[in-house]
């Protein structure tokens, strides 16, 4: 990933998680990333437009409990696991829409198909950790790893 | 004055969240209404009146571009205020959904006093004082 890609993914996905769920990534070198994560979730996103691409976020399961309570200020247990993984679409797919302007700005326009959360195992996890253009975040006590990735 | 506001949005999470915040932003409310498409929403509306359309943009089966489409197309249904509420940044986009009718738009992540001064600004509370 271009080093200004990394820098606004910082920009863009700190600033989202903290005006939505009041939770803080710290930008993290990924030789200081767990090589595990528990009961990882992936989100993906694609854009189509002048550009098309994909955002892909990877994280544990938990984070979509802590996501739940801080968004709605609500007992995560009273809702189902697709409403709990929900929370974690909704999260990439805001950071996209946003990632989307702060990289090419406000005059293209982009459709974006809704997000898809789904369970994949620790090999997926390994290799997102080991893809030259992921970036990996801490939030709170949860690793997160994150790619986007853009094709004229 | 209370409003009955119809929420139409694909993510439950979402639905949650705009009504957590309209609340927050004490704006009074009649009636939550929600759906999860466009189609949905229509559907909702040949049954219901609603003061404000609080409106999503990528949606499946309809998304939020064709049901402001529809609307415009029907003599009734485009006097309703629509605020559209999108992770969208595109200025592009925004001209032409206003050019189609669309009375305000909202970009996620949104903030409680952000709701209250456009739903006063389409329903024009504030010019009623």
């Amino acid at each position: 990933m271009p080093p200004e890609y990394t820098q606004e993914l910082d920009e863009v996905f700190t600033s989202v998680l903290e005006s939505m769920a009041f939770m803080f990534a710290d930008f993290t070198p990924k030789e200081e990333m767990p090589e595990s994560a528990a009961t990882p979730l992936e989100v993906i996103i694609n854009f189509k437009g002048d550009n098309q691409g994909t955002m892909t976020l990877i994280a544990p399961e938990d984070m979509c409990i802590e996501l739940v309570e801080n968004i709605l200020g609500m007992d995560p247990d009273i809702l189902n696991e697709a409403e709990r993984f929900d929370a974690l679409g909704e999260l990439v797919n805001v950071t996209c829409g946003q990632m989307l302007t702060a990289v090419l700005g406000d005059e293209p326009v982009y459709d974006l198909t809704p997000p898809v959360v789904t369970r994949v195992g620790q090999d997926q996890w390994a290799r997102m950790l080991q893809y030259e253009h992921s970036a990996g975040f801490m939030v709170d006590e949860h690793p997160v790893l994150l790619k986007f990735s853009m094709a004229a | 004055m209370s409003f009955k506001i119809l929420i139409v949005d694909d993510s439950p999470i979402v639905r949650a969240v705009l009504e957590k915040t309209i609340r927050l932003a004490e704006i009074e409310v009649d009636e939550f209404l929600t759906a999860a498409n466009g189609q949905e929403a229509l559907n909702v509306l040949d049954d219901n009146w609603v003061d404000i359309i609080f409106l999503d943009i990528n949606m499946p089966v309809m998304n939020g571009v064709e049901m402001v489409q529809r609307m415009s197309e029907n003599g009734t249904l485009n006097e309703i205020p629509v605020i559209v509420v999108s992770t969208e940044g595109s200025a592009t986009r925004i001209d032409n959904l206003k050019k189609m009718g669309v009375n305000a738009y909202i970009r996620k992540p949104f903030k409680p006093e952000e709701i209250k001064s456009v739903v006063d600004e389409v329903t024009g509370v504030n010019n009623a004082t």
